[in-house]
Parts: structure tokens; C-alpha cells; sequence
């Protein structure tokens, strides 16, 4: 049984004997993530009977031939290997860019296809670290979600079927990127160019982490390592970069890495900032916006953090209208 | 300018760079969203600028002589001068522009690119305006207990 991460190709000779130990190098996936064409883009696995997991589709394999996906009565838990999260998030993404305009998918959907696609972005930067493919699909992500919700002017109905089972270790990388949205659309000097500046700042504010360091709440120093991540990407704006890099400073000068004022602070990187702590309570609140929002609000600890203006957009984007 | 777009900007600007072409180009494009444009060619002129007029906002480049961008922002925040200083420039160099994250600069944009230009220049007046006639304040209750009340309606 394998566990080191080590795997032979689907056409290695091995039939379908390939097992592992543990799910450390693999990745849940849902079924319509994993097919093109009705052809498997990546072997899948399946919980073994007694432990582990077994191998039990080959990559190419007809969606016909895949008995255990195919039979709803028998719904299967399916897994990817971590190697071809990148094919499958490529695969999200098309796939999104055909429901964004699409009457038959709702809202509602669509933005938890979003928050899906995020996640796995995060994973993925997170395991392998950023590259040119993974750099596009982020600007591509913080592009679909700008245009997702200014589609939207109810936000508060938006966030109503988030919940508890929805939350992950890398959820806030969406919630942040959705809030810095609502922030920005209802700041009177947003434009499509400062909102996809803002969505591309917090989707990609912590790129520098690895894995192990993404855990640790204390770590300081991830802005700053997370700008330089992005440095070798000429498509990443200067503007993002600063984002990234300022996003943990406050007002009051109790922030991070440089403790700057508030007038020193780059205005986006402000907006972030609270998109950043507001995610936080939601968090803690399980998704529920409103006490997150009486929380912050009563919290003069926390309200002193951030612009007035920009405290206001948040609230008055997710009151419902 | 597009007025229908843009709502009429006060207050003036200084752009700050050693392209002779390129001032005038920029004073062009940017004529209608300041009261007066100033310009300088590198960070010393733009010093004696500041000296002299009351600036609500900057544009400028890093690389030029004599006196480059970040040395000049440098002397103005040890001044205490707080102006929103928009970096134009087509000169990556990161660490300096890392330097000019920690001093405070209000947006970023590449050269030559124009697209956005006159949008965010006119943010920075507004913003510079703004803040010579009232500091950004936090949260005041009243307006705190008015959110509140919102959301429990």
C-alpha cells in the first residue's frame, strides 16, 4: 500500500491494484468536476472496503463503465490524486464560465461552484506553490466572482444557504474575496478596475503560505512572503501586490507587517483588511452575517481598525434591500 | 473629460517626471480633473514645488535623476506631508517598490499605460482634498446605533 505520495500513471501496467493508506494525496472531488465528454479526466479513487483507498476508475474510462458513479442509488465518495487537482480545476473553470450566463444554474449554485473552485485554488497553491497556470486561473476566479455578484444586489439572500458544513481549512480564502467585493461595489469610488484589483488582492493574500505555515494563526510574516511569491508574475498588478502586503495593517496602528497609519495605508489594501476580519466573525458566527455584523459593530476593539467609509459599505452591502 | 462620469475634481496636481514629452502629454490628458497642474522633473523641482504650492496630489515616476521617486517620497513623509502619491512607472524594481508600500502610496499604475489614469488621479484629488479639511474619523456611535437599528429591521 502506497503512502508516500509516489504514484504510477493510469497506464502503468498495474490494472487497478494502485492503493493508498491515507487520504494525504488525495482530493475530494464531485462527479461532474471529473468528467469530459463523458470520458474521466483523472483516475479516481474510492474508499477501500476495511481501509484506505483503492483506485477504481482509470483516467479515460467511460462515464458508461463507471458503475459506482453512475448508480445514484449507490452514491460513492470519489477521489482525485493532489497531481491532478490542476487538470480538475481547469475543468471547474470552463465549466463555470458556461454556467455564469446560464438561466438553468441559480445563484445560488453558481456561488458555491465559486467558493468550490477557491478552495481548491488555495489547495492547490498551498501544496505546490504559484505558477503561471495557477496565476491565470486566480485572476480568472477573481473575475467570475466580480461578475457574479454585481449580477446580484440582494447579498444578504446570497449568503442565506452558506452554513457550518460548508466551512473548510481554506473557505476564507472565498469569504474574504466575496466580502472585499461587497465592500468595494458599494464604496461611491469603486470601478471595474478597483474591484478586480481588490478580488485578485484577497483571493491571492496568503500565496506565500505553504501548508504547514497556512495552519499557524500567528505567522506574521505571510504578507510579506505572499508579495513576494507574486513578484515573478508581470500579470499580477503592482496594485494587487500592494494589497497583499498591506492587508494585515490597521488604522489605529495595531496591524502588520509595518504597524503604518491609516493614512499610509493603500486604500484597497484597507478594503481587504476588513474583508479579512469580517470573514473571521462570519466564521465564527457559522455563516450567519448578521450577528457577525452586531458582534463587529459593538466591538469598539474592532471597529477602530478600519475607515468609517469603508466600515459602511460592508453594512449597507449586506442589509438586505 | 467626461463629466457625466466624473464629478468635478478640486484641488491641484503635481506630476513629477524626466520625460518632457511625457509632462506635457500627462498635463494634456489630466487638464481637466485639477484646478493647476504642476510639473517637475525629477524629485528636488518637486520638492521646491511642494515648498511653494499647496499640492493635494502626486503622480509620479521612480526612475529619474538626481532625486528618484522613492527618495523623494522619503522627504515628504519626514516632512509629514501625507499627500496621496500615485507611483507611474514602468521600473519594477520590487524592492523599492516595496520601500514605497511602507511609506504610503494611494495606487499604482504601469507605464504607458493610460487606461484608469485620470480615474485614479481624480480619487487622489479628491482624497488629498478631503483630507486637508477633515481627518478620517472612526465609526462615530450615532451612525454605529443607526447600522444597528438597520439590521434589525
Amino acid at each position: 500500500m502506497k503512502d508516500d505520495g509516489e504514484r504510477k500513471g493510469p497506464n502503468s501496467g498495474e490494472g487497478l491494484s494502485e492503493r493508498y493508506a491515507q487520504d494525504t494525496f488525495l482530493t475530494l472531488v464531485q462527479v461532474d468536476e471529473v468528467f469530459k465528454e463523458s470520458k474521466l479526466l483523472v483516475d479516481i479513487y474510492a474508499p477501500a472496503v476495511g481501509s484506505g483507498f483503492e483506485l477504481i476508475y482509470k483516467q479515460g474510462s467511460s462515464f458508461d463503465s463507471c458503475l459506482l458513479i453512475k448508480e445514484k442509488e449507490k452514491p460513492c465518495t470519489i477521489y482525485a490524486h493532489i497531481k491532478d487537482r490542476s487538470v480538475i480545476i481547469k475543468q471547474c473553470l470552463y465549466k463555470f464560465s458556461v454556467a455564469l450566463t446560464s438561466n438553468h444554474v441559480t445563484h445560488s449554485q453558481k456561488l458555491h461552484s465559486l467558493k468550490n473552485l477557491c478552495e481548491k485554488f488555495s489547495d492547490e497553491v498551498q501544496e505546490f506553490g504559484l505558477n503561471d497556470e495557477m496565476v491565470e486561473t486566480g485572476i480568472k476566479i477573481s473575475q467570475f466572482m466580480c461578475q457574479l455578484i454585481k449580477k446580484e444586489r440582494n447579498i444578504a439572500e446570497d449568503l442565506k444557504p452558506f452554513s457550518k458544513q460548508h466551512l473548510n481549512a481554506n473557505s476564507h480564502y472565498f469569504f474574504i474575496t466575496f466580502f472585499s467585493i461587497v465592500i468595494v461595489q458599494n464604496l461611491d469610488w469603486n470601478s471595474e478596475r478597483t474591484m478586480e484589483t481588490v478580488a485578485m488582492g484577497a483571493l491571492f493574500h496568503n500565496v506565500g503560505a505553504t501548508k504547514n505555515k497556512a495552519m499557524d494563526g500567528t505567522d506574521k510574516t505571510y504578507p510579506a512572503t505572499s508579495e513576494e511569491a507574486l513578484r515573478g508574475f508581470p500579470i499580477v498588478p503592482q496594485a494587487v501586490r500592494q494589497i497583499v502586503y498591506q492587508h494585515r495593517e490597521n488604522i489605529d496602528r495595531t496591524g502588520f507587517p509595518n504597524q503604518i497609519s491609516g493614512l499610509l495605508i493603500y486604500p484597497l489594501a484597507k478594503v481587504v483588511a476588513l474583508g479579512y476580519g469580517f470573514t473571521q466573525l462570519f466564521i465564527k458566527h457559522e455563516c450567519r452575517h448578521t450577528p457577525a455584523l452586531k458582534e463587529f459593530l459593538n466591538s469598539k476593539t474592532d471597529i477602530i481598525k478600519y475607515d468609517s467609509s469603508i466600515i459602511k459599505a460592508l453594512v449597507g452591502g449586506l442589509i438586505k434591500k | 473629460m467626461n463629466t457625466a462620469k466624473f464629478k468635478i475634481a478640486k484641488g491641484n496636481l503635481l506630476i513629477v517626471d524626466d520625460e518632457p514629452d511625457l509632462l506635457k502629454s500627462l498635463k494634456t490628458i489630466l487638464g481637466d480633473c485639477a484646478n493647476t497642474i504642476f510639473t517637475a522633473c525629477d524629485g528636488n523641482e518637486a520638492l521646491k514645488v511642494v515648498a511653494q504650492e499647496e499640492i493635494h496630489c502626486i503622480i509620479s515616476d521612480i526612475n529619474m535623476p538626481a532625486m528618484n521617486g522613492i527618495e523623494f517620497l522619503t522627504i515628504l513623509r519626514k516632512n509629514g506631508n501625507q499627500v496621496p502619491f500615485i507611483i507611474y512607472t514602468s521600473y519594477g524594481n520590487h524592492d523599492l517598490l516595496r520601500k514605497a508600500s511602507s511609506l504610503g502610496v494611494f495606487d499604482f499604475l504601469d507605464k504607458p499605460n493610460i487606461k484608469n489614469l485620470e480615474e485614479v488621479v481624480r480619487k487622489g484629488l479628491e482624497s488629498g482634498f478631503d483630507k486637508k479639511h477633515q481627518i478620517e474619523s472612526e465609526l462615530d456611535d450615532k451612525i454605529k446605533n443607526e447600522l444597528l437599528k438597520k439590521l434589525d429591521e
